[in-house]
């Protein structure tokens, strides 16, 4: 339960809007009950009255109707009231979460996230969200809804006959604790295993679906991995139909016990000494009855709510992760625009480091290529200069400053970097250019976008800078994506700029082209220029080999 | 997806059909819901019977032992037909998707991979996943609700009418409206369902976008920026979507007001005759107690399942979602694999002629034209040209992955398209430019490529492709996890651990797909000699466009808009050599 902690801080922060929901909802259900308990009775004392002419015409059967008339007006208009309300603060509460988990989440590196490869996670991460969305709606308004009213229930009850308070207490325990306890016991186990199930299957799904060219290859390791795929299928569906069956059942065994309890109200109510009015009585069993509404969602909610608090676990778990790297608030600046490596080591498995010893200086204003091999740890090394990561041994410093001494912002205006997959979000293309310099004019973008030589590629779309990208840029290139990042980089205008794999994509001609032109807007200006391929490196100052972690100069 | 989006009409006769393998259990969660229509008019007569008795006749308990005796037990029914309802719904929902899942799978496989490679992303297993599992709220709970809102009222209106003619007519007078109020709940609800949906999946979608582009965002210092951003969304999609819900939760209000309306009409209907002040209705008795009872304890539940249809309505347009998602795959055949003959394909180094082979994905820009091609028993043959050119085209249509749209292939002078062609591919060893490591053992990685390997063979193929160092390193050996969750490899060695799968193939013909591309020199050189040796009575074909591997093979052949246009053995020279040039290394 500790785990709904924060999310229950984010709940009191919408109070006004949350009691507001539960006010009306509590209306509504009242109505329904007061509808019912005073149709009842108004029945009942007019066929009691019916009996005689004196006490026919004796009868007032103005109020009753018209308590009839009000509740039934009144359960219309707060039922829609309340379905406004409770969604509307249902909607303020889905906001206050995101803002919430992205300013955790903000301060951790794309490593503890998980990276581009950790989809699972992402999956999960929104389905955790979403679970948490409903918390709300699901499970604490009806909770507390139906507490109030069997409250109300009782008090009602035990003023007509003390006697009555004894199936009325059982009502309530059973709802209230017995069958919240039952569910909460049946749904534990069950919902970790369901969240591992669908993750293995998705896992399996995968290697089957992505892996379709090589099975196509070999029928009998295509059976296999199908056979593999439906067994835990069928094994997760076994799981999910066990805890469908338990949420009917307790959901019956709610059920049976408002009817029994409306029968130990009927026999109890008869067996008094004193007989009981017959409106009373009437009232009393249409109110028991009508009770079910209040409670029948209860079982289900409780059985889902050890899957929601294993959601709000995981969110926590990764909310609070102490942020890797983590930033000073406030740093030096550095002395100068020159980078060096001194004896720097990284691995991401120890039985296979990526980098190690890897000394170099970069002075500033120098155009320096680094060429390797892919998976010779040249995006490790981008990743350290642009501290997306920590080494584990040795130091970066810019300017005299060591890399971990500078707070974010100085760091970021000092070094730019156009990653090998730029992500490009779903907006229009400026508003993805100017994540990189919100101020740039139009003009200035246009300039951008020739240097990287789209220019002519983006004033042929009908709506230009305008044109709305869609899932992250599928409708683009590899080639156009990457021009994009690189033209993001280069709109930081800072002193150093980091460019992994730029031209990759790009026929020999054009690579050489965009290598002139940003190496003429860099002049003056530290670049590192990161690739597979050794063609059109001869410009620059230096070139650095790195291969098996080592980097000596050429 | 480049099929047409599913027309409403077709979803719908798509969905029906899945619904007929839920069977018997559909049929049992009607009955059992019929039960419980019959439990409810039971207990509500017992309940009359109680009630008339203990207040206008002032009898004791024991004169009403048989009611009262029988009021518990018809609650019980009540419950279990309840019970049964909702298992047997789920019964037959896990049946559909569980044969559904088969079906899908298989219809995957059968597509081939050119069908996957041109779905997107790593959508296709989430849909597998996801998609199917969206279809359980509607077999479950829906399906069985659209049949019992409809004979439920009318159970009620049998038991009524006999009793008293007028409280029947209030119900019944309302009756013509359900099918008004249906579609009524239908359209707010489909509304409401469409309307939170998409501002949640925006919503969703946008912070999804923001956290996996976290890496970009941070590069540019840009990701503090977007906080206020979210807040601001979030509270642009309230408004937005709040000013449709009001009117869409209208329908639950009408629905709500009938039910409010029926009891308070029959309520002030059924006093006012006791008083006197109404005489019809009746059948000649007078009304009594009981009576009233039954039709205002009744007419509550004549709404009741309209009410529960309306909760459950977000499942009919979920599974009409999700059925536009599957439906592709399942009915996916035009471009699916060739099927193939049933003639087994020649022993030995096959030789492969292509005669004029045509190929377009779409009619109007063809991939090939009239390529004719001749390879010879146990030659390797090299086929270079730039990206786009048709490359991976022509290995696909010698897989009989594609078929040609004019023209033929013959494999030892036998038409490819009559052999069987899951034994010609298993003839086949192919080495893919991106490997794919699966998540799993590093046994299990191997025997992709041959499912009765021993473990001396899976050993001596990591020994082949020169992993037996790395190998040695691993605690648990060939039982090692590979992938998510499980150990890296890294380019290289993901590279040679598919030369080890090609190495445990054996197979006659070799496709090679660039099979050097962006590799150091070490594993180059790994590979190179590895190939050199598998080359050997093997005919081999190889896509590249870099010069250094064209060192294992004894012929070149250039692709240029859609055709061969130059095959030699040399290849420093002509226009094999001029493209070569202007390809960078």
């Amino acid at each position: 339960m500790r785990d709904l902690l924060p999310f229950l801080r984010l709940m009191l922060q919408q109070r006004k809007w949350l009691i507001l929901g539960m006010a009306l909802t509590l209306a509504c259900l009242i109505s329904g009950l007061g509808l019912l308990g005073t149709s009842g009775a108004f029945l009942t004392g007019t066929a009691i009255a019916g009996l005689s002419v004196a006490s026919t015409q004796a009868f007032n059967f103005l109020l009753p109707s018209a308590g009839v008339r009000f509740f039934a007006i009144a359960r219309t208009a707060t039922r829609w009231l309340e379905r406004v309300v409770t969604h509307d603060a249902t909607f303020r509460l889905i906001g206050g979460l995101r803002v919430w988990l992205y300013r955790r989440l903000v301060r951790l590196s794309p490593r503890q996230l998980g990276g581009y490869h950790g989809a699972d996670v992402l999956n999960r991460l929104t389905r955790d969200i979403d679970a948490l969305d409903n918390l709300y709606l699901r499970l604490f308004l009806p909770m507390l809804a139906a507490a109030i009213c069997l409250a109300l229930l009782g008090a009602v009850l035990v003023s007509q006959a003390p006697v009555l308070l004894w199936p009325w207490l059982g009502l309530t325990l059973l709802s209230l604790l017995v069958l919240p306890w039952l569910a909460y016991r049946i749904g534990r186990p069950l919902a970790p295993r369901l969240v591992q199930a669908q993750s293995d299957l998705r896992r399996d799904l995968l290697d089957a679906v992505d892996g379709l060219e090589d099975f196509s290859l070999h029928a009998p390791a295509w059976a296999a991995q199908r056979q593999k795929v439906l067994a835990g299928d069928s094994q997760r569906i076994a799981d999910q139909l066990r805890l469908q069956r338990m949420g009917s059942l307790l959901r019956a065994l709610q059920l049976f016990g408002v009817g029994l309890t409306v029968w130990l109200v009927i026999t109890l109510a008869a067996s008094q000494s004193q007989a009981m009015s017959g409106p009373w009585l009437a009232a009393l069993v249409l109110l028991v009855l009508g009770s079910l509404e209040i409670v029948q969602g209860l079982p289900l909610a409780w059985l889902e709510l050890p899957g929601t608090l294993a959601s709000a676990a995981r969110l926590q778990q990764l909310a609070e992760q102490t942020p890797d790297p983590a930033y000073v608030e406030q740093g030096p600046q550095p002395a100068g625009f020159d980078l060096a490596l001194h004896e720097v080591g990284f691995a991401y498995d120890p039985l296979a480091p990526v980098l190690e010893r890897v000394s170099l200086t970069v002075a500033a204003g120098e155009h320096v290529a680094l060429l390797g091999p892919s998976g010779g740890g040249k995006t490790t090394l981008i990743q350290l200069l642009s501290r997306l990561l920590d080494p584990q041994q040795g130091e970066i410093r810019l300017g005299g400053q060591p890399l971990t001494a500078l707070d974010e912002d100085t760091l970021r205006a000092h070094v730019a970097c156009a990653a090998q997959e730029p992500w490009l979000f779903t907006a229009p293309l400026a508003d993805n250019l100017r994540l990189a310099q919100p101020d740039a004019s139009d003009a200035e973008l246009w300039a951008m976008l020739d240097l990287v030589g789209l220019k002519d590629t983006v004033a042929a779309w009908p709506d230009g800078l305008q044109t709305w990208i869609e899932e992250r840029g599928a409708s683009l290139s590899g080639g156009e994506r990457r021009r994009l990042g690189l033209a993001r980089a280069l709109l930081r205008n800072a002193p150093v700029t980091l460019l992994d794999e730029p031209t990759e994509g790009l026929d020999p001609a054009s690579e050489q082209e965009i290598i002139r032109r940003i190496r003429r807007h860099q002049a003056g200006r530290t670049l590192v220029w990161v690739t597979h391929r050794s063609a059109g490196l001869a410009d620059f100052d230096r070139v650095f080999r790195l291969e098996n972690g080592c980097c000596p100069e050429q | 997806m480049t099929d047409q989006p599913a027309s409403v009409q077709s979803v719908r006769q798509w969905l029906q059909a899945l619904a007929r393998q839920g069977r018997p259990w559909d049929t049992l969660a009607m009955l059992a819901g019929i039960l419980q229509g019959m439990a409810i008019i039971a207990q509500s007569a017992l309940l009359a019977k109680l009630l008339h008795g203990l207040i206008m006749e002032g009898a004791s308990l024991q004169a009403l032992s048989t009611y009262w005796i029988a009021l518990p037990l018809v609650f019980l029914l009540r419950a279990l037909a309840n019970w049964a309802r909702d298992e047997a719904g789920s019964r037959a929902s896990a049946k559909i998707r569980r044969q559904l899942r088969v079906r899908l799978l298989d219809a995957t496989h059968r597509n081939g991979p050119a069908w996957r490679s041109a779905q997107a992303g790593g959508a296709l297993a989430s849909t597998l996943l996801e998609q199917i599992d969206a279809l359980d709220a509607f077999y479950s709970r829906y399906r069985p609700q659209v049949i019992l809102s409809g004979i439920i009222p009318l159970m009620i209106l049998v038991a009524v009418f006999p009793r008293n003619w007028a409280a029947g007519l209030i119900l019944l007078l309302t009756a013509p409206l359900i099918p008004l109020f249906m579609a009524l709940v239908g359209m707010g609800a489909q509304a409401r369902q469409r309307q939170q949906l998409q501002a949640l999946n925006r919503m969703s979608g946008y912070f999804l976008d923001l956290v996996r582009g976290m890496q970009s965002l941070r590069l540019m210092n840009a990701h503090r920026r977007q906080i206020p951003k979210i807040a601001d969304l979030a509270e642009e999609f309230r408004i937005r979507t709040m000013s449709v819900l009001r009117l869409a939760f209208l329908s639950s209000a009408v629905l709500e007001f009938f039910t409010s309306l029926a009891i308070a009409v029959s309520a002030v209907y059924l006093g006012f005759s006791f008083l006197g002040h109404l005489d019809f209705g009746h059948y000649g008795a007078p009304l009594t107690l009981e009576t009233a009872f039954f039709v205002l304890l009744l007419a509550p539940e004549f709404y009741w399942p309209l009410r529960e249809l309306g909760i459950h309505y977000h499942a009919k347009a979920e599974a009409q979602a999700a059925a536009e998602h599957l439906m592709p795959i399942d009915e996916h055949i035009r471009s699916a694999q060739q099927l193939g003959g049933t003639r087994p394909p020649p022993a030995g180094a096959p030789g492969i002629a292509l005669r004029t082979v045509s190929f377009a994905h779409v009619a109007a820009v063809p991939v090939l034209r009239e390529l004719d091609l001749e390879i010879g028993r146990a030659e390797a043959v090299a086929i270079v040209g730039a990206s786009g050119a048709g490359k991976t085209t022509l290995l696909r249509l010698i897989l009989g992955q594609l078929a040609a749209t004019e023209g033929e292939i013959r494999i030892d002078g036998d038409p490819l398209a009559e052999l069987d062609l899951q034994a010609w591919r298993e003839r086949i060893g192919w080495m893919s430019q991106h490997p794919r490591l699966m998540s799993a053992s590093l046994a299990d990685n191997l025997r992709v490529a041959r499912l009765d390997a021993d473990d001396v063979q899976l050993i001596a193929s990591l020994e082949f492709a020169g992993l037996s160092g790395w190998f040695a390193a691993l605690p648990q050996g060939l039982d090692t996890r590979l992938g998510e969750g499980g150990r890296q490899l890294s380019g290289g060695q993901l590279r040679r651990l598919a030369l080890a799968r090609v190495w445990l193939r054996d197979a006659p013909l070799l496709l090679l797909d660039e099979p050097t591309a962006s590799l150091d020199h070490e594993t180059e050189a790994v590979i190179m000699a590895g190939l050199a040796k598998l080359r050997q009575g093997r005919t081999v074909v190889m896509l590249t466009h870099r010069s250094a591997p064209l060192q294992l093979v004894d012929r070149v052949a250039l692709l240029e808009g859609g055709r061969i246009v130059e095959s030699a053995a040399d290849y420093r020279n002509g226009r094999i050599g001029a493209f070569l040039a202007g390809v960078s290394e």
